[in-house]
């Protein structure tokens, strides 16, 4: 008899559990949860709905690969958010050492990613919502500050729960929040200058 | 402090992580400096700009495809649920076993002549050695000790001498004799969390201590719910069980790695009696301490470098081994208990 997890009651490391006693349903029920907030999670990191989209599913695949591995010293939430940022790290990566691939490649491959794009309807709404100011800005910061200015001020964690996610020190947490905002803040500055120029 | 230190430390103010001194000190100096004011106003709508931030769902197309691909993945990851065999192959085994029961009736039924006596393998095969170093073993019984034998009967055969069995030897054959007649069973373990060691900037008063190791200890997200849960569930017998493991994990294993606890094991042995004694109120110390770590924090007590043990122990009222949890606070310089509380 399969159990069924409509209630948010049972924790997310027994529904790992379960899953891996073979509860399939509990496996679905704790990516249902988590869907909304890797995806978004993504998205801040990576900018655009489509690589948002590629890293939602690789961190899900990750998440079912690796699920035996998971000891339970730290929260499955922290677990997963750090799934998530090792693969948009890793696309970040893969995209760099693509840049020296030829023009040819280069073109033929946006074309794909222009005709996926077309037939995602839904997606397209969001990419003219995507163009909001907060991801503007964000998409100016380096990638390992934006990480942990999404973290931190998107979703709400603790320097040190950022820290056991990026697995980086306490103190480096500190530095790149605070370097992160002073460059955000020296952009809205000369955004605000440039306005009052014109006007 | 000038206004650059105070610049550094906004960010860390804004999100509640600055400790209460320093708090104290920004809060004092944003109030006459217009300049840090200011900036601290910058910041603190960025802040507010960014959590601001929309945020993004899955298509309903999308939430399909990645259920999909889940369901997918996850079957093939799994390992293959046994199914009930077939009833066929139920019967052939019922089969199998009809045949080898007629065949050992058979057997027995020839060697109706001969007096049979029926012994547990383990007296059979220290019989059968007997008999071999006495020299009466004929070449058919030599066989069947062979097959008798598992480990413990070639042990026997590499000790039976061929002439006579010294006195030692005698014994050594009794023992066997008596282990065979054991039998053990091996009790299953439930999965146990393994325990959390972290080195934290908190900094614990007395008055708060009880509140923020145990009654908050679920929203910081390092003194998990679930953790406690599950070493409250755990069974006495257990914990006797997986007792040496946390022990080799905690102080053999962990500590020459983490450098902030190398002494810790050293500590734990002058502190360890203190413990024990306050726990159970006797002054008779037994040879060794049922005592089980499971959360260790290197942290301030009362400004006071200190080690914050979480751990199950005896009680004043329990006889049992480990049936209480405590807490314990003790300081580094001095290893003296600062705080116990059970």
């Amino acid at each position: 008899m399969t159990i069924r997890y409509k209630e948010e009651k049972i924790s997310d490391e027994n529904l790992l559990r379960n899953y891996l006693k073979g509860d399939q349903e509990a496996l679905i029920s704790l990516v249902k949860r988590h869907q909304r907030a890797i995806y978004n999670l993504s998205f801040r990191f990576m900018g655009n709905s489509h690589d948002a989209w590629d890293s939602t599913q690789e961190t899900f695949i990750r998440l079912i690969n690796k699920a035996k591995s998971f000891k339970g010293i730290s929260k499955f939430s922290t677990w997963i958010y750090r799934i998530t940022c090792n693969v948009c790290k890793d696309i970040l990566k893969k995209r760099k050492k693509n840049i020296s691939q030829s023009f040819e490649e280069k073109k033929l491959e946006e074309q794909v990613i222009i005709k996926n794009r077309i037939y995602e309807v839904n997606d397209r709404i969001l990419e003219a919502e995507e163009m909001d100011k907060v991801q503007n800005l964000l998409q100016k910061l380096p990638t390992k500050l934006r990480m942990v200015t999404v973290l931190n001020d998107i979703y709400d964690l603790k320097y040190k729960e950022i820290s056991r996610i990026l697995n980086i020190p306490l103190g480096t947490v500190k530095s790149r929040i605070s370097r992160s905002r002073e460059i955000l803040r020296n952009i809205l500055k000369e955004e605000r200058e440039q306005k009052n120029n014109l006007l | 402090m000038n206004c650059k230190n105070i610049k550094n430390m906004i960010s860390e103010y804004i999100d509640s992580e600055l400790y209460t001194d320093y708090r104290e000190k920004v809060e004092e100096h944003l109030s006459t400096c217009p300049d840090c004011k200011k900036y601290f106003d910058e910041i603190k709508g960025l802040k507010e700009l960014i959590s601001s931030a929309t945020f993004y769902d899955l298509s309903f197309d999308k939430s399909v495809k990645l259920a999909r691909l889940v369901k997918e993945k996850g079957v093939k990851t799994l390992p293959p649920i046994v199914r009930p065999e077939p009833l066929w192959k139920r019967w052939q085994f019922v089969s199998i076993i009809s045949v080898i029961t007629i065949l050992i009736l058979g057997a027995l039924f020839i060697q109706i002549y001969k007096p049979i006596t029926f012994l547990a393998p383990m007296e059979k095969a220290v019989e059968l050695a007997e008999e071999q170093i006495r020299g009466e073993v004929t070449q058919e019984e030599e066989l069947v000790f062979e097959k008798v034998g598992d480990g413990i009967t070639k042990e026997l055969t590499e000790k039976a001498a061929p002439e006579e069995m010294t006195p030692e030897e005698t014994i050594e054959s009794e023992e066997i004799k008596k282990q065979g007649e054991l039998i053990t069973i091996t009790p299953e373990v439930p999965p146990v969390p393994q325990p959390i060691i972290i080195v934290s900037e908190n900094d614990y008063m007395q008055k708060d201590i009880e509140s923020k190791l145990i009654k908050q200890k679920f929203e910081e997200g390092i003194f998990r719910e679930e953790h406690f849960e599950v070493i409250e569930q755990i069974n006495l017998n257990h914990i006797v069980l997986i007792k040496e493991d946390y022990d080799k994990w905690l102080i053999k294993k962990t500590f020459p790695e983490i450098e902030q606890f190398k002494d810790f094991d050293q500590i734990l042995q002058i502190i360890e009696p203190e413990i024990y004694k306050r726990l159970t109120g006797k002054e008779q110390l037994p040879e060794t301490f049922p005592l089980l770590y499971f959360f260790l924090e290197k942290a301030k007590f009362e400004g006071k470098d200190a080690y914050i043990i979480l751990g199950r122990g005896p009680g004043k009222d329990l006889e049992e081994e480990l049936a209480k949890f405590f807490i314990c606070v003790i300081e580094i310089d001095t290893n003296e208990i600062l705080y116990l509380d059970y």
